[in-house]
């Protein structure tokens, strides 16, 4: 009990972490361009890339620096906007040598042609900026720095989402560079009122951090709710997006999700129309939703795009996938340890033939079928590529073949673990729960039968209710019942019908198009 | 803390305490599926069960064993009740017997005939056996039954038990599941009657055969119905269903006519402090072979044919009644229970002496017959009326 009590300490009384900046606080810049060198060599050490590349301008020589980044800057920029118009294109040589003042002003607002410029007389400030690959332009006798935008670096680029694929969606996805993000998420909705929140978090990461929401749409509550969650965040680094993720949970000790994430711009975005904020976190192709609902796992970019009735029966399949993928190897291990009045005779005769001479009770070969298959799924994501064929050829043959042939494993077994395995991979949002859930079922299955399964889902759907959502209800439009928001649930409304937001989401503006949308022909004589 | 600790306790308790706690590993049983009763030699009853043998009865590949085993061993034991006798049995079987998919139960005429309520009892009171099982008494010993070896079942049970209940399909014979038996049986007023099997012959080979009904009186079989009083029966107990009728035609020329729809409302009337029955039949019929070139599509030839068929019919429940009411004095058709239900008053007075009293009651039959249709054609074959 001695580790959860700990676990419990910690949760209730948070400490503080102890490392401290290495930058000095609220520090200005000296007149001295030898002092401010000699700042910038003890702040950034004898770094190989962090370039100072001095020069002298004016006809009376003034001495001048630039200071940036190699590799987060771009070089020709530099080259073409601020050291050619400063040295060999300078058409004011003279005036240069008045006083520094008003050198530094016809620095800043003539001579670097480039567009993102602005004052900086914090060293704070101005080593986040340079970091990020800004360019700071110190000048002799200034006590700031011009802080110049140069920021490029090498990015992979907009490449198609390998984990959330479309049928007819659009083939874009989110990239690591935060501006390619917040870039996608802009081409999608032009509307004035998108809204973009700037925050930086973590003491040495300063991990950007951008809450994207179409004012209006969105409940300026909940956006209050995410900025206080996400001040709250104490640490020295961030390394993606689901590290925010877990800083800002409603419940961070559950097995289900109450934000969502995609790594597709259009999903992004239709969320922002529903209503949703978009949370997009520097370096992390994927960006956070919320409010998450459990609902929003069952839907996909491309019900929207393919035809309802179809993609009606296919909500149905995703809903019936769920439902096999944890409940069918209960199911089994229930009626045949248990209830075996349930199952019709002659298939209770198949099932008996098959267990015939297995030498472990059914729910032991159930749980090491399914530990079987998470070694293979966890090996099928962390192995190296070429070796890929080699684990599928192994896996087939061990969790397959070999195991009914040895008689190790019952066949119907093996036909439960393949059946779940497939199902699992329908939602994929949801494979970590359905995994817990499975096994734990399992287990109460194989301790007290249906009972036991009984009084498992009870648990769950107990637990299921009482999740929230920064404020939204998970299981809603279910639990609380919302019938309206049914039409992108049980069933897949047309475009045309869906003329509301969801209720509990987007209720600050509820319509989102005329109701009467239906394609019909003319009326006659209006042609 | 402590709370938690204590709900936690007290939850994980609740699921321990809950007596779902008897795991059967399918291999830990032997399926049970067919039970017949006999009398036995040393002791009162000889109980015989027939158990599936998943290894050699179950379809695919992956039962390792060999084809050459049989599909079904049967097993019998002698003890002084039904119980005693099953119980009796782990003694000479590995597994224990479970009765969840027993398809059919067999009793000997010797112990119909005898009294059946000893043996009743454990069927009715044991929750792993299921009561909408079908009972059959058989002629000589029950057991010779389970020991069949027919043709397109591997087992002798689910063999009997899908031939009853598609014989009942074709109105030859009254499927009885046990809880309507014990429903008649443990009721009193009605008489029950179960299906009467026995072995035969078939084309060199053994199997069993529907023979007609097996009527009790009490607890004890006092007689059988045959072939036609059967149809008598589901005629009276609105259980007809697609049954034939043979209607004579001209000299040995034969009509058959194919039941496809029939509704019977039983009435009484209260007559003088005496019950009066009347048992309406109204049915409809389909022509479904004809030796006789009928003009079927003449009117005239259509009302014959109807007033023939009415003939038949009542003849049929006639024969049953007679059979009922004069030489078994038992009331197989439920008149009693809709004499209590429609003339409670009558009933009351009647009650006592019902077993004196049916086989005096006058019952009225009439039926209405309606001809459909003529198959396929409407022309006789290649016969010319004479």
């Amino acid at each position: 009990m001695k580790w959860f009590r700990r676990l419990l300490n910690h949760i209730r009384f948070p400490r503080k972490a102890k490392i401290g900046s290495t930058i000095k606080k609220q520090k200005p810049w000296s007149a001295d361009l030898q002092e401010n060198l000699a700042i910038i060599k003890d702040v950034l050490g004898e770094s190989e890339d962090v370039i100072i590349r001095r020069f002298k301008i004016g006809t009376n020589i003034k001495d001048a620096f630039l200071l940036h980044i190699d590799g987060l800057s771009d070089q020709n920029f530099i080259a073409e906007n601020i050291m050619k118009p400063l040295t060999i294109l300078n058409p004011f040589p003279n005036e240069l040598d008045s006083a520094s003042g008003l050198a530094f002003d016809l620095l800043e607002n003539t001579l670097v042609t480039a567009g993102d410029i602005r004052l900086c007389h914090d060293q704070q400030e101005l080593f986040a900026d340079v970091l990020s690959g800004d360019t700071a332009l110190f000048l002799e006798g200034c006590d700031k720095a011009l802080i110049i935008s140069t920021r490029g670096f090498i990015s992979r680029g907009v490449q198609e989402p390998s984990n959330e694929t479309v049928v007819r969606g659009p083939r874009e996805g989110f990239s690591e560079p935060f501006r390619i993000n917040t870039s996608l998420i802009r081409r999608k909705i032009t509307s004035p009122n998108l809204r973009l929140k700037n925050y930086t978090i973590g003491r040495e990461t300063k991990t950007k951090i951008c809450l994207v929401y179409l004012k209006g749409v969105c409940d300026e509550q909940i956006v209050g709710e995410v900025e206080k969650r996400l001040s709250r965040i104490d640490t020295d680094s961030i390394m993606g997006a689901g590290m925010v993720e877990q800083f800002i949970n409603d419940s961070p000790l559950s097995p289900f999700a109450t934000i969502g994430y995609t790594e597709r711009p259009d999903v992004a975005a239709a969320r922002i129309m529903e209503g949703r904020i978009a949370i997009i976190v520097e370096g992390t192709p994927i960006v956070l939703t919320v409010p998450h609902l459990f609902v929003e796992a069952f839907q996909s970019v491309d019900d929207y795009m393919a035809k309802p009735t179809y993609m009606t029966v296919i909500r149905w399949v995703r809903f019936l996938a769920f439902l096999t993928t944890v409940f069918v190897p209960a199911t089994y291990i229930a009626l045949t340890t248990f209830h075996q009045e349930m199952i019709p005779t002659q298939l209770l005769i198949t099932m008996a033939a098959a267990r015939e001479g297995i030498p472990f009770p059914a729910l032991v070969e159930a749980l090491a079928m399914g530990v079987t298959f998470e070694f293979l799924r966890e090996a099928g994501i962390r192995m190296p590529r070429p070796v890929g064929q080699a684990v599928s050829i192994v896996g087939a043959l061990v969790i397959g073949e070999a195991a009914v042939s040895a008689g190790l494993i019952g066949a119907p077994m093996v036909i439960i673990t393949a059946l779940t395995a497939i199902t699992s991979f329908i939602t994929p949002l949801l494979i970590d729960v359905t995994t817990i859930l499975r096994f734990s079922l399992t287990i109460f299955a194989g301790i007290a039968g249906f009972y036991g399964v009984m009084l498992g889902t009870m648990l769950v759907l107990i637990h299921m209710v009482t999740l929230r959502s920064f404020g939204i209800p998970y299981m809603s439009p279910l639990a609380p019942i919302t019938f309206r928001d049914f039409k992108d649930v049980f069933v897949k409304a047309p475009i045309w019908a869906m003329d509301t937001r969801p209720r509990v989401i987007g209720y600050k503006n509820k319509r989102r198009q005329k109701s009467n949308n239906m394609p019909a022909p003319p009326k006659q004589g209006t042609n | 803390m402590l709370k938690k600790v204590i709900i936690l306790l007290i939850s994980t308790a609740l699921i321990f305490s809950a007596g779902c706690w008897s795991k059967r590993e399918l291999d830990e049983l032997a399926i049970v599926l067919g039970t017949a009763i006999d009398k036995g030699q040393s002791k009162e009853i000889k109980v015989s069960v027939e158990v599936a043998q998943p290894r050699a009865m179950g379809s695919g590949d992956f039962g390792g064993g060999s084809s050459q085993e049989e599909p079904v061993i049967i097993l019998n034991n002698e003890g002084i009740t039904t119980f005693d006798a099953i119980r009796g049995m782990v003694t000479i079987n590995s597994r224990k017997l479970f009765f969840s998919h027993n398809q059919i139960i067999l009793i000997s005429e010797e112990i119909a005939k005898n009294n059946l309520t000893p043996v009743v009892d454990f069927f009715e009171r044991d929750p792993e056996l299921r009561t909408e099982v079908p009972i059959t008494v058989t002629s000589g010993k029950a057991l010779e039954l389970l020991n069949l070896r027919t043709t397109m079942e591997t087992s002798a049970s689910t063999s009997m038990q899908k031939a009853l209940q598609t014989a009942e399909k074709v109105g030859k014979i009254l499927y009885v599941q046990y809880h309507d038996f014990l429903l008649k049986f443990n009721g009193k007023i009605t008489s029950p009657v179960v299906p009467y099997l026995k072995i035969t012959e078939t084309n060199g080979r053994q199997t069993f055969k529907c023979v007609g009904m097996a009527v009790f009186k009490g607890s004890k079989m006092v007689g059988l119905l045959n072939e036609e009083e059967t149809k008598g029966l589901l005629w009276v107990l609105n259980r007809m269903k697609n049954s034939t009728i043979v209607v004579p035609g001209h000299k040995q020329d034969k009509i058959i006519f194919e039941v496809v729809e029939a509704n019977t409302t039983l009435t009484v009337k209260n007559k003088g402090g005496k019950p009066n029955f009347r048992v309406n039949i109204e049915t409809k019929a389909n022509l479904a072979e004809t030796q006789y070139p009928l003009q079927i599509m003449e009117p005239e030839e259509i009302s014959i044919l109807e007033g023939r068929l009415k003939q038949v019919i009542t003849k049929q429940v006639t024969s049953s009644l007679k059979k009922a009411q004069k030489d078994y004095k038992a009331d197989i058709f439920g008149f009693g229970e809709k004499l209590r239900s429609s003339e409670p008053k009558l009933w009351k007075g009647v009650s006592d002496e019902w077993d004196k009293i049916f086989p005096e009651s006058p019952v009225i039959i009439s039926a209405k017959v309606q001809f459909l249709h003529s198959g396929q054609k409407t022309d006789p074959t290649r016969i010319k009326k004479n």
